[in-house]
């Protein structure tokens, strides 16, 4: 039964990957929309057909009237339910990283058609929170879509789905979107222990006062560099008004250390990559200068807000042909 | 899934929906309050400012046992207030407590659904009650406020202007254009859609009793009954020429039995003949009358006709003693055809027996003095006629008073109203007359209906209200058969010929207990005006919209789009369908259809689609100049003609000359060498 409905269901992507193929910006119109009555279309057509008895058992021209007009309405509201959403332009934003199993903020913007006002449109991706927005006039609107990531690498949105009952709540119109968000979700950390492997090549920690751990001591304030950890700097002095000074301790600066994907050696290439991750988060904390080493790829060791998210990086297109994008 | 996931997202009304809600029901409620008891508004108002209040936070809702209490004090109250009658008006006071008390307790958007659909239901009852013209206007004014309310409770409540008056606005607009576009086949399928007969018999009808002639007449009946404006009927003659007044006796029911105080139909002669198999004139006889009636519902299955009637229509037939009558009671307004021949003459070889010995039928043991008299004076007139003349001379020569106020009769009224009081009504006259005939051994029934009516000139159509009401007498002599006699006409001359209002002038009784009624300022002239165009506008307005029934359709069909029967209407109602399909989305399709590319793009797609096929396929978000490099690159013959052309495109697109006609030579000459350029193109 479930291998049944998984077929169908594949089936149906395949479908929908043909019908609504995958882009950066997607404009929606016949071809992507869908609509069916709702439940209250159902309870409108009752309502029709008891007015329609009433009016032949009475014989009563105005309730004849008044049930075809309100019959015509209904066929007008399916007209005007699928233009609240035809013409209307959903184009991906690009979208900071996150760990995985971390919410992703993906922004997305909606860009009303000429002389259209798109009210009431429902955005989100399945079971993840949604958000109701209008898009007026010939305006932009930018939305954070949340979605919870799942796996590491360049980020698999799935097919985000748009809903709209308006105007009269007699047709529910939507649309399954596959937006090319351009974002990146690194592996999720994992904190172990450090592992330096001894040797040669620098498979160490060098140069630390503690081999064990980064415990440093305070030495004193210097002025601010760009590229020191948001840690260093001294919030009490900038809140005196002494200006940006950073703490500068008897760190393990000049403490540079090799992370390096062999010392992991049985576990899983996930496994290893999460705890890369955690050691490469750490080691950034602790003010160290670190280099990565993976198969096929070495950075050489540094510390920067810029080499971390480069290291991340590296890690979370790890496997992914191209290497770096 | 989804829609779940939508409904719990926006499951409250929104604020702004509130106000149109509330609004909207009130509306749809309001043309009922004709028969609703009076307690009703304050359920509504009641209603409203809780809901208000809950509204600005001040009240919470109604919690469950409240709730309770309220449906069983609302449904006993309707009892109660309707005598435990199960009519239409109760069963629309239950309906319209139960949207009140839904209005308060609704919360989610699913309630608002339910508020609003009931009110679309109260509206249609509504219109069982009243079809006027102003009725029909305020029902478009309320469909508008209710479909608003359903865009409003659409609308985005989590918006910074959620509520404001710009967006309430937009609801109605909305709405309006939602109405307007679907007016068109709204209209076709009016025409188009087949007019059934009535599905089944319905039980519930309005309980109101409605003013008009009762099937039996005492004295006062139509006295009573001329203090009323109320519209009974309209007709409009097929040579749009009205008959003399004296021609105009509305025969509505013939009264042959008298107990001595009342007046009522005995059944004798009231077997119907029904179209088509009843009698019909000879097409050649001369005076031939055809007119169509419009007839507010009476509840009763009488119909108005001239003498001499024949019946015109499937479903309607006429008695022995000349009457129309309908099969089913008339519960609501009726068009019909019928046509009289006046001068024909009526059972003048004799009556049967049991006719004859009804309508000589008279209460021996009382009135001995009218009896006395009346063989006195038969003795002396010598044959029928005259004696019937005489007592119509007799009518005209003493001092007979016509009065809609006549004093009350003893007990012996006939003999009262002769000889002492001689004051009285139409109905006291005729009542006299034909006891008078029948002591005389003369068979004579009284005929009661309507006399005259206002004749529309400019748009050629009588008007009869409830004051037109009459009665009056017809005897039988023997040759001539059944004639009409009025002795009001002897008594009073001007209500035949000008109608109540001239005949009781100097008593100043018309409409007297009817203050406001426009009817009694006839003589402010632009007044009257005024209300005759409004009357010719809801004749109009019966004619066309509410009279038009299956019968209507048909010739409808037939006249104005050549269609024999219901099959082509039907193709043609499937067509108007198709029709509207295939526009809106022929509509769709013109709106959405690419843009023409300008000719350089054109050319531009071309060098392209060549590229391509040399395996350099364009990236998205490449410049031109880039795509031609890296053609070059591929083609080294034609490299440096690529190269040229990248540094004159880009030339073109970020440096154009400022006169816009040489930029057009330019251009030109640039899509001469991309099609040049084109042809040349061959991998290296």
């Amino acid at each position: 039964m479930t291998s049944l409905t998984g077929r169908w269901r594949e089936r149906w992507k395949r479908w929908l990957d043909r019908r609504i193929p995958p882009a950066p910006q997607v404009t929606l119109n016949h071809k992507s929309i869908f609509i069916l009555p709702t439940r209250t279309g159902f309870l409108f057509t009752l309502l029709l057909i008891v007015l329609l008895l009433t009016a032949i058992n009475y014989q009563n021209s105005l309730i004849y009237g008044l049930t075809f007009w309100l019959f015509s309405v209904s066929l007008a509201a399916m007209m005007f339910t699928f233009r609240n959403l035809s013409g209307l332009t959903l184009a991906a934003g690009r979208a900071y990283p996150c760990f995985a199993g971390d919410v992703i903020e993906l922004p997305l913007r909606l860009t009303a058609a000429k002389k259209r006002y798109h009210e009431a449109l429902l955005l989100g991706f399945p079971d993840n929170p949604s958000q109701l927005t209008d898009v007026d006039t010939a305006q932009t609107r930018t939305l954070a879509l949340s979605f919870r990531t799942a796996k590491r690498g360049p980020l698999q949105a799935e097919r985000l789905r748009l809903d709209s009952r308006f105007p009269l709540g007699l047709f529910n119109t939507w649309t399954w979107v596959k937006l090319d968000f351009n974002a990146l979700v690194y592996p999720r950390p994992e904190t172990v222990p450090f592992v330096f492997a001894s040797g040669e090549q620098g498979d160490q920690l060098i140069g630390a006062p503690s081999t064990v751990s980064g415990q440093q001591d305070f030495q004193g304030l210097r002025n601010y560099q760009p590229g020191d950890s948001m840690r260093q700097i001294a919030w009490k002095q900038l809140a005196r008004g002494k200006g940006l000074v950073s703490k500068d301790f008897d760190h393990d600066e000049g403490a540079t250390c090799w992370l390096d994907w062999d010392v992991l050696a049985p576990q899983t290439t996930e496994v290893r990559l999460s705890r890369l991750c955690g050691w490469v988060l750490q080691a950034h904390q602790l003010g160290w200068r670190y280099g990565l080493r993976l198969p096929g790829k070495d950075i050489a060791p540094d510390h920067s807000d810029g080499h971390r998210d480069r290291c991340l990086e590296a890690l979370a297109l790890h496997g992914f042909d191209g290497g770096e994008r | 899934m989804s829609a779940n996931r939508y409904s719990n997202t926006d499951l409250q009304i929104p604020r702004s929906a509130l106000f149109w809600l509330l609004g909207s029901n009130v509306a749809a409620l309001s043309p009922h309050s004709q028969h609703l008891p009076l307690w009703m508004w304050g359920l509504a108002l009641f209603v409203l400012i809780w809901r208000g209040l809950t509204h600005l936070g001040r009240l919470s809702y109604p919690n469950r046992w409240a709730k309770a209490v309220a449906v069983v004090a609302a449904s006993a109250a309707v009892i109660v207030a309707f005598d435990k009658t199960f009519t239409l008006e109760s069963a629309a006071a239950f309906l319209i407590a139960a949207c009140l008390l839904k209005l308060l307790e609704m919360r989610s958007r699913r309630d608002g659904y339910v508020v609003i659909f009931l009110g679309y239901f109260l509206l249609g009852t509504g219109f069982l009650f009243d079809q006027g013209l102003l009725t029909g206007l305020y029902g478009i004014l309320t469909v508008w406020l209710l479909t608003s309310a359903l865009v409003a409770l659409h609308q985005n409540s989590f918006t910074r202007d959620a509520g404001s008056v710009r967006r309430s606005r937009r609801a109605a607009k909305l709405a309006a254009g939602i109405l307007l576009m679907s007016l068109p086949l709204m209209l076709v399928l009016y025409l188009l859609f087949p007019r059934l007969a009535p599905l089944w018999s319905i039980a519930l009808q309005s309980g109101k009793a409605k003013t008009g002639l009762s099937a039996e007449m005492a004295p006062g009946d139509i006295a009573e009954l001329s203090q009323s404006d109320e519209l009974a009927f309209r007709v409009s003659f097929s040579d749009g020429q009205i008959p003399a007044r004296d021609q105009l006796y509305w025969r509505a029911l013939i009264l042959d039995n008298y107990d001595g105080r009342r007046w009522q139909p005995s059944g004798v002669t009231s077997e119907v003949q029904w179209y088509p198999q009843s009698w019909q004139p000879p097409a050649q006889a001369e005076g031939l009358i055809r007119y169509d009636i419009i007839q507010e519902s009476t509840g009763e299955k009488w119909l108005f006709a001239l003498r001499g009637v024949s019946a015109q229509e499937e479903r309607t037939g006429m008695t022995m003693d000349d009457r129309l009558v309908a099969r089913r009671p008339l519960h609501e307004r009726k068009r019909y055809q019928a046509l009289s021949w006046p001068s024909v003459s009526i059972s003048e070889d004799g009556l049967a027996g049991l006719e004859q010995r009804q309508n000589l039928q008279l209460p021996r043991e009382r009135n001995p003095q009218a009896l006395a008299w009346a063989q006195q004076r038969l003795a002396e007139a010598g044959d029928d006629a005259a004696y019937i003349n005489g007592l119509l001379r007799y009518f005209r020569e003493q001092d007979f008073y016509y009065t809609l106020k006549p004093p009350v009769m003893g007990s012996e009224e006939i003999d009262d109203f002769l000889f002492n009081q001689r004051r009285g009504f139409c109905a006291h006259y005729a009542g006299a007359l034909v006891f008078l005939a029948r002591a005389a051994g003369i068979p004579a029934r009284v005929v009661s209906g309507y006399q005259g009516g206002e004749w529309n000139a400019t748009d050629g159509y009588l008007t009869v209200r409830q004051y037109d009401a009459h009665a009056w007498t017809e005897v039988w002599l023997s040759g001539q058969g059944w004639i009409r006699v009025d002795p009001t006409a002897a008594v009073a001359p001007q209500r035949i010929e000008f109608g109540l209002e001239r005949a009781v002038a100097e008593e100043g009784t018309f409409l007297q207990d009817n203050l406001l009624s426009p009817h009694r300022f006839k003589g402010v002239s632009w007044l009257n005006q005024l209300r005759l165009q409004m009357d010719s506008l809801n004749y109009y307005w019966q004619l066309w919209v509410l009279s038009y029934d299956g019968k209507r359709q048909k010739s409808f069909l037939n006249g104005w789009l050549g269609l024999e029967d219901y099959k082509q209407g039907l193709y043609v109602l499937g067509g108007s369908f198709g029709g509207f399909f295939l526009l809106a989305s022929l509509i769709v399709w013109w709106r959405q259809r690419p843009a023409p590319l300008s000719p350089f793009m054109r050319s531009w797609q071309r060098l392209q689609d060549k590229g391509r096929k040399l395996g350099i396929e364009p990236q998205p978000g490449e410049t031109a100049a880039n795509y031609l490099q890296r053609l070059a690159q591929h083609c080294p013959q034609q490299k440096s003609l690529l190269l040229w052309l990248a540094t004159e495109i880009n030339r073109l697109l970020y440096q154009p000359p400022p006169d816009p006609r040489s930029a057009q030579q330019q251009q030109r000459q640039l899509i001469r060498s991309l099609a040049k350029i084109r042809r040349q193109l061959r991998a290296g």
